[in-house]
């Protein structure tokens, strides 16, 4: 069979706006990755417009690639147009072993953030400290901006790791089980406070949380209380948490 | 009365973990009363705060020996409220 010698190559069509408010490029080009084929991206502009979070996602995607030794095609020389209230970001890879000195950096580089530094190392606390106790994965990454924190691990998932202790029906149920109170796996130094207080804290700031793993994600709107919950198909192996802690309209799009 | 330097005696890992904050617990019911010393910087870190300080209701203390026996000098005023939360929480778990 010749396709079993030659590589396949599916294309992957990229919005203008490269970001996680339109992730389903995401997980269909991280599909085609898995499934062992090499991608042929297609922007709809030659100027996208990507978001912190849009860079987050291409760098993941890059990472995949090498992982499977796929090859990514259309890679472009991107002119990246970030929009105007999210002028600085960083972003890292975190190992089990190696955590960069990634918050104390960002303290340094942005002082005028005043209190807002707290909520943010608050949230950086918790999801990195969760990422590395439950995901399975050696690494993950980890976006942090002025008014938000992404961390994406290409874990077990949400539903797999509660199954130690719950069973879920599927895994828009053990995403919204994740977010309450007391819900732990763990059997030594039990907690299940600390995605409780991540919601907690977004909820204090009107903030906004996007939550994927396996075949659902959820989208949160503290504010207006609004919760989007939908499928994802394809899946995603691993799970994304994006906290933004103040909800604007643009979140809402 | 005893002192506990947090900031010297966990490391920045530790700050924000279980296991920091259970070897936190354990150096409390050691030598209690204590002040625990933050040295005005924040904690930010849930985990560590909760093992550390709230747990102590898991071991017998109420709200009110954890007030008595502990003394929190120059703690971050989102840290205290986060404890007070915690204890709270931990207090109606234990009922």
């Amino acid at each position: 069979m010749r396709n079993n010698i030659i590589t396949q190559i599916k294309t992957v069509k990229i919005p203008r706006l490269v970001s996680l408010k339109y992730p389903k490029w995401f997980f269909k080009a991280l599909d085609s990755l898995q499934d062992g084929h090499s991608i042929q991206l297609e922007f709809a502009s030659k100027k996208p417009v990507i978001d912190p979070s849009g860079v987050a996602l291409l760098e993941l995607l890059k990472w995949n690639a090498s992982v499977r030794k796929a090859e990514i095609r259309g890679w472009p020389k991107l002119e990246i147009t970030f929009p105007s209230h999210q002028k600085y970001f960083s972003i890292d890879w975190f190992t089990r072993s190696l955590k960069p000195p990634f918050f104390e950096r960002f303290k340094e580089l942005r002082p005028e953030l005043g209190e807002r530094l707290y909520d943010l190392e608050l949230l950086f606390n918790e999801l990195t400290q969760n990422a590395l106790d439950h995901s399975g994965s050696d690494r993950f990454l980890v976006l942090l901006e002025p008014n938000a924190i992404g961390v994406f691990d290409p874990g077990v998932g949400v539903r797999a790791k509660l199954a130690q202790a719950y069973s879920f029906e599927n895994d828009l149920a053990a995403l919204e089980s994740a977010l309450k109170i007391g819900v732990t796996t763990r059997t030594e130094r039990p907690g299940g406070f600390g995605l409780y207080y991540t919601l907690d804290q977004l909820k204090k700031n009107g903030g906004y949380l996007y939550f994927a793993s396996g075949r659902a994600q959820l989208r949160r709107y503290l504010k207006s209380k609004k919760i989007e919950r939908k499928k994802l198909d394809p899946p995603l192996r691993g799970t994304i948490v994006y906290c933004c802690l103040e909800q604007n309209r643009r979140n809402e799009g | 009365m005893k002192k506990i330097d947090v900031f010297k005696e966990f490391t920045a890992e530790e700050r924000m973990t279980r296991v920091g904050g259970e070897k936190l617990r354990l150096m409390i019911l050691k030598i209690h009363p204590v002040a625990l010393e933050f040295a005005g910087r924040p904690i930010a870190s849930v985990s560590f705060l909760d093992e550390g300080i709230a747990k102590l209701i898991l071991e017998g203390w109420t709200a009110k020996d954890v007030e008595a026996r502990l003394k929190f000098d120059r703690i971050h005023p989102r840290d205290l409220q986060i404890v007070r939360d915690l204890i709270k929480e931990r207090s109606k778990s234990k009922t």
